[in-house]
């Protein structure tokens, strides 16, 4: 057993001595932590880092429809994705969109309310019919700024189409209560602006006129609420370990390349205690690894990973489960580049598939269940509980599972090994 | 003197292909014994099999009397190995690569400490010794690599092929220290395929070919397996008939055997001094251009060619 710590230790010193392995292992990570997690929201989570978009409107119409669009771009529920500002002066408007002070300009023509309230009808029965031409709300897109010019066409076309929905409601009303006698066509001429007027009043209080973002699995995911560091921690942490086991399992092959395996097999030290101790050596980099970056996320970041005790049970158990595919790697391929080539793809199709760039719940339900394949997937669904608050009982099913997972990959490469050395 | 090392029947096959072929032999204690032959004649395997890396087909040997197929560990402990490449870790320094090794031959403690502050001293690194070997030139390694073999005061000192793709001081010096070693009573087995080296340094030498032992004993014993007779290389242009001129010379009284090697002409002479005026005179008369004469006297190179019809040199 001392053995088989010395040649684990030596592995942890020459890793851990090793400029660029560190830059690997806990920079990248790190750094990509904090890019990916302002790129989509900051770092104090709540926010996607599409926050607060800069639009302009200029209303040019009088009526009620003009002044409900303003106030549903000036509503409470888009406060926090868009900034905008009330413009008289069209011109200034678009000279703002072109200086990329905003990212769009919301123009709304001044027979825009014409054009949505149902007309007057014709006196002797004729119903009522909508003002001619069309109005057109122009967005002004500032293509500098393509995302947020997206969003803020996006939002005036939901709102545009809720309110095409009370013109025409308004409308057929119009229409069927002069069919039906009920009105005037005269009468209709006075009352078909007060019931367009009131029609648009209400599917703005009823919040029909609304924008309702979502990304992903309706009700599960709110990239408004989504905490972009905190899943992003772990979620870096994990794919780059995938990177950490497969630097380790390279040098199992590279040792025996270089001469030191032979020397080592040479000294009255038992095969079993020198890959026992690469083994060894690659999982203590691999928690040393894990630890040490929710370490830096929690001093630098203020990013809790959860209940430390079941953080450090994960971090292990997600470790073992990737220490068995990076030993597994090494069983079966020839020579360290093959190792790293193999180990870098199966790293890179892991993340991709169990979510290390996108949360999982964003994934179709057949991609997370495939993933389940992969430390990364148990370990994001672990972490994720751990963030949200649960205990070391909430995580034991994926700990179960990688510790499984571990032992079937540690037996099949032991199969490898002994049928190489037969 | 007592044999610190017996080896019987040594087999290896690697599948269909024999490596090693029922090798026999036993190196005395205080003894330098060479395994002289090619490149794949099949000296590293049998290092191998008895460093108990890999298992022989077949046979077994002793050392300090533990088998190595039944005893690896004991035997093991027995061997310092010194591997043909550069088998250490680079990015530690001297001293702590002697640790790690040390520790591997179960040593521990002042006893570890103290013996690495010796084989530094013997391999001359003692002031380098908190370096990093990456840093270390060629030759400075190679002494580290020597060492970590040391450092538990083996019986016996496997060195396979140490000094290949050195330069000429730091073989020079490798040679020197092995010499040095045996003068302390350390028991080297000795692999390389330089007659001279072999030549240098051994009590005993084993001539390999193809995995089979074909001579073995003393220089004196093996250069009596040519007799007295001197070798005459008779380097030709290319394209020349060698074939030919190797029948033709035969025929002159003055040589006792010529035969081909290569584009050589290898012609065994009672004296060369006297052999060659009509030896170059017949091949000027055959209108045979010759590039180069090289005279030798009876070696380990000799040996090879008169055992094999082959020239160590040229074999790979």
């Amino acid at each position: 057993m001392r053995k088989l710590w010395m040649i684990a230790l030596k592995d942890l010193r020459l890793t851990f001595g090793d400029r660029t392995a560190l830059v690997l292992m806990l920079g990248t990570p790190f750094l990509l932590t904090l890019v990916i997690s302002f790129a989509f929201g900051g770092l104090t989570g709540g926010t996607t880092g599409i926050e607060s978009i800069p639009v302009a409107l200029v209303n040019h119409d009088r009526g009620p429809f003009g002044q409900f669009l303003v106030e549903a771009f000036q509503s409470a529920d888009l406060a926090d994705l868009i900034a905008p500002t009330l413009l008289a002066d069209e011109a200034a408007a678009r000279a703002q969109v072109e200086a990329d002070a905003i990212a769009a300009a919301v123009i709304i023509p001044a027979n825009f309310s014409a054009v949505m309230l149902p007309a007057a009808g014709e006196p002797g029965g004729a119903p009522p019919e909508p003002a001619a031409g069309a109005a057109q709300v122009e967005v002004y897109a500032n293509p500098a700024r393509p995302v947020g010019a997206s969003i803020i066409r996006a939002v005036a076309t939901g709102l545009l189409n809720q309110l095409n929905a009370s013109s025409v409601a308004g409308h057929t009303a119009v229409e069927g209560l002069v069919i039906a006698g009920l009105l005037d066509p005269q009468q209709a001429a006075e009352a078909a602006p007060v019931i367009g007027s009131r029609a648009g009043e209400q599917a703005f209080n009823t919040r029909l006129i609304s924008v309702r973002r979502e990304t992903g699995a309706a009700g599960q995911f709110d990239p408004g609420e989504f905490d972009w560091a905190a899943y992003m921690a772990p979620s870096m942490a994990i794919m780059f370990l995938m990177f950490t086991v497969t630097a380790g399992s390279r040098t199992i092959l590279a040792e025996r390349q270089g001469g030191t395996l032979p020397r080592l097999l040479a000294s009255p030290t038992h095969p079993g205690q020198v890959l026992g101790g690469k083994i060894l050596g690659i999982f203590l980099i691999g928690v040393l690894q894990l630890a040490i970056l929710a370490f830096a996320s929690r001093v630098l970041l203020d990013l809790s990973w959860g209940d430390p005790l079941a953080v450090a049970a994960l971090i292990a158990a997600v470790v073992f489960g990737a220490t068995g595919w990076g030993v597994l790697l090494a069983a079966y391929a020839r020579t360290p580049g093959q190792v790293s080539v193999t180990g870098s793809a199966l790293a890179l199709i892991f993340a991709g598939a169990a979510g290390n760039f996108v949360p999982r719940v964003n994934l179709p339900e057949w991609l997370r269940q495939i993933s389940l394949i992969s430390p990364n997937a148990w370990g994001l669904d672990g972490f994720a509980e751990l963030i949200a608050g649960g205990r070391l009982t909430d995580i034991l099913p994926a700990v179960g599972a990688l510790a499984v997972m571990g032992v079937v990959l540690f037996a099949v490469a032991l199969i490898i090994f002994r049928r190489q050395t037969a | 003197m007592a044999a610190i090392l017996e080896i019987q029947n040594l087999t290896k096959k690697y599948g269909e292909k024999t490596a090693v072929d029922e090798v026999c032999f036993s190196i005395e204690q205080g003894e330098i014994f060479s395994l002289l032959g090619p490149n794949g004649a099949g000296k590293t395997s049998i290092l191998l099999m008895l460093s108990g890396v890999t298992r022989p087909t077949r046979g077994d040997a002793r050392i300090a009397g533990h088998s190595v197929v039944r005893e690896p560990r004991l035997a093991k402990s027995q061997i310092g190995v010194v591997p043909q490449e550069i088998a250490l870790y680079e990015a530690l320094s001297a001293r702590d690569n002697l640790f790690f090794w040390g520790r591997m031959y179960d040593m521990d403690g002042p006893a570890l400490r103290q013996r690495v502050d010796e084989v530094l001293e013997i391999i001359g690194l003692s002031d380098r010794a908190g370096d990093r070997v990456e840093t270390f030139s060629g030759g400075m390694k190679r002494r580290v690599n020597i060492g970590a073999g040391l450092l538990h005061q083996p019986q016996i000192l496997f060195m396979d092929e140490p000094t290949v793709g050195i330069d000429p001081q730091s073989r020079r010096n490798i040679l020197d220290s092995v010499k040095a070693l045996n003068r302390a009573g350390l028991t080297v087995l000795y692999t390389t395929h330089y007659m001279e080296e072999a030549q240098e340094l051994s009590d005993r030498v084993g001539i390999l070919d193809h995995g089979r032992l074909i001579a073995l004993g003393t220089q004196a014993e093996l250069t009596q397996l040519v007799g007295q007779h001197e070798t005459v290389r008779l380097r030709l242009e290319d394209g020349q008939p060698v074939e030919t001129v190797s029948a033709d010379l035969s025929a002159l009284p003055a040589v006792v055997e010529a035969s081909p090697a290569g584009d050589e002409v290898v012609v065994m002479v009672p004296d060369a001094s006297s052999a060659l005026p009509p030896i170059l005179m017949r091949t000027a008369a055959l209108n045979i251009r010759v590039r180069s004469v090289e005279i030798q006297e009876p070696n380990l190179e000799a040996v090879f060619l008169r055992l094999t019809g082959r020239a160590l040199r040229d074999e790979g």
